[in-house]
């Protein structure tokens, strides 16, 4: 059975959780930026939108960037990884805007 | 220059919609909304006057109804806020509406005064035989419709010309959380009504001199005429959403099917079908996929 936007969004949570654990010592500005993503999925995840068919293509995107972003962390490959954390923020952004929260601005 | 029509509520979207088509008719429109509102898209448009005031301020009001040609009395505390706080909801649904009437009547008196008010007026008429007409007794079973009953009241004996409209739930094609929960029990029959058939029973109603002192009930038609459950499961269905989710009224509320008839053939508005509303959502679920 494919996955649900929600579930998509737990484990897009789940995998900024694990990129951010330990970065601080990289850069505080990411750690900001990942935990403000976790927040705001987490503040929005319970909503109508993330039970939908609509909500699946960006969730699945999201989770995608964030699993691609985990994997970039673990290599140790910062420079790849600072423009893969714009992408991402770029598609939190998305599912966020799509889940009815517009005009909430990720830094 | 043509005389205006005067929108209250009009930065809303019904408001915005009525003020598009009078412009492409080439009429003029006053807004009058609370100032706090977004006048983006009005403001400085030709034919556009906004006035920025509140219903609840009798000499404002009064200001604004001076020389129009018609009153499209869109402004009101709608459900849920409504139930909130009783005293506010009077003030701004029956007072503001005793400030239009008795600022159209030495201001404005040729013109008609639309009144937007509900089907909600009827109360609960499940155990009856369906349809219910115009002169189905009233019985509010919420303070909103409480409200509408009394603007009505005001408005039919103010004097001024006047054309009443109960209007059904609408249904509006876009993506938006359900209500939650859905404002009737799963076998209670429901008629909502097309968002922009609204639009077009308000529109035709300003100026139409056979409706003038008339009440009509506002729904889709015979298309539009299903059970709570079907018009839910369609919904979840074209979501995408699984449908045990539905949380619906554990007693009857005030949805029902309507007698439309007469508002039909004055107010020519039932325009889109259940059909045309279920393919408009289904374009807008597939186009939120395919991004």
């Amino acid at each position: 059975m494919p996955q649900s936007g929600q579930e998509m969004l737990e484990e897009s949570i789940g995998s900024c959780r694990r990129i951010a654990d330990g970065l601080g010592p990289q850069n505080a500005a990411w750690t900001t930026s990942l935990v403000e993503i976790i927040e705001k999925f987490e503040e929005i995840s319970d909503t109508f939108f993330f039970k939908t068919m609509p909500s699946v293509p960006v969730t699945r995107t999201a989770m995608r960037e964030a699993e691609s972003l985990l994997a970039l962390k673990n290599e140790g490959d910062w420079k790849t990884f600072e423009i893969a954390l714009d992408t991402m923020i770029s598609s939190a952004q998305d599912v966020i805007e799509k889940a009815g929260m517009k005009g909430t601005t990720l830094t | 220059m043509n005389r205006p029509v005067l929108i209250t509520g009009g930065a809303g979207s019904v408001g915005r919609q009525l003020a598009g088509m009078f412009l492409e008719e080439g009429k003029s429109v006053k807004i009058f909304d609370l100032p706090f509102m977004d006048f983006t898209g009005l403001e400085g448009e030709e034919g556009v006057e906004v006035v920025k005031g509140d219903i609840t301020d009798a000499a404002s009001v009064s200001s604004a109804v001076a020389g129009v040609a018609g009153v499209l009395h869109l402004a009101a505390i709608l459900p849920p806020n409504s139930e909130k706080d009783r005293d506010f909801t009077f003030k701004v649904n029956v007072d503001g509406t005793r400030n239009i009437a008795q600022g159209m009547k030495t201001r404005a008196p040729e013109a008609s005064l639309v009144f937007t008010s509900s089907i909600s007026t009827y109360g609960d008429t499940s155990g009856e035989e369906p349809p219910v007409t115009i002169d189905h007794q009233q019985g509010a079973i919420d303070v909103y419709a409480e409200s509408k009953i009394a603007g009505e009241e005001i408005v039919i004996s103010s004097g001024v010309n006047y054309v009443i409209l109960r209007i059904a739930s609408i249904a509006v094609p876009a993506f938006l959380e359900p209500p939650e929960p859905w404002p009737f029990t799963a076998d209670q029959r429901v008629e909502m009504i097309h968002r922009d058939d609204v639009a077009d029973a308000l529109r035709n109603a300003v100026d139409s001199e056979e409706a003038v002192g008339k009440v009509f009930n506002i729904a889709g038609g015979s298309s539009w005429r299903l059970s709570g459950k079907d018009y839910v499961e369609d919904f979840f269905s074209v979501m995408g959403a699984p449908v045990d989710m539905a949380v619906y009224r554990e007693t009857p509320g005030w949805n029902d099917w309507y007698d439309t008839e007469e508002s039909q053939r004055i107010l020519r508005y039932q325009n889109r079908s259940y059909g045309y509303y279920s393919g408009q959502m289904k374009a807008i679920v597939e186009e939120m996929m395919a991004e």
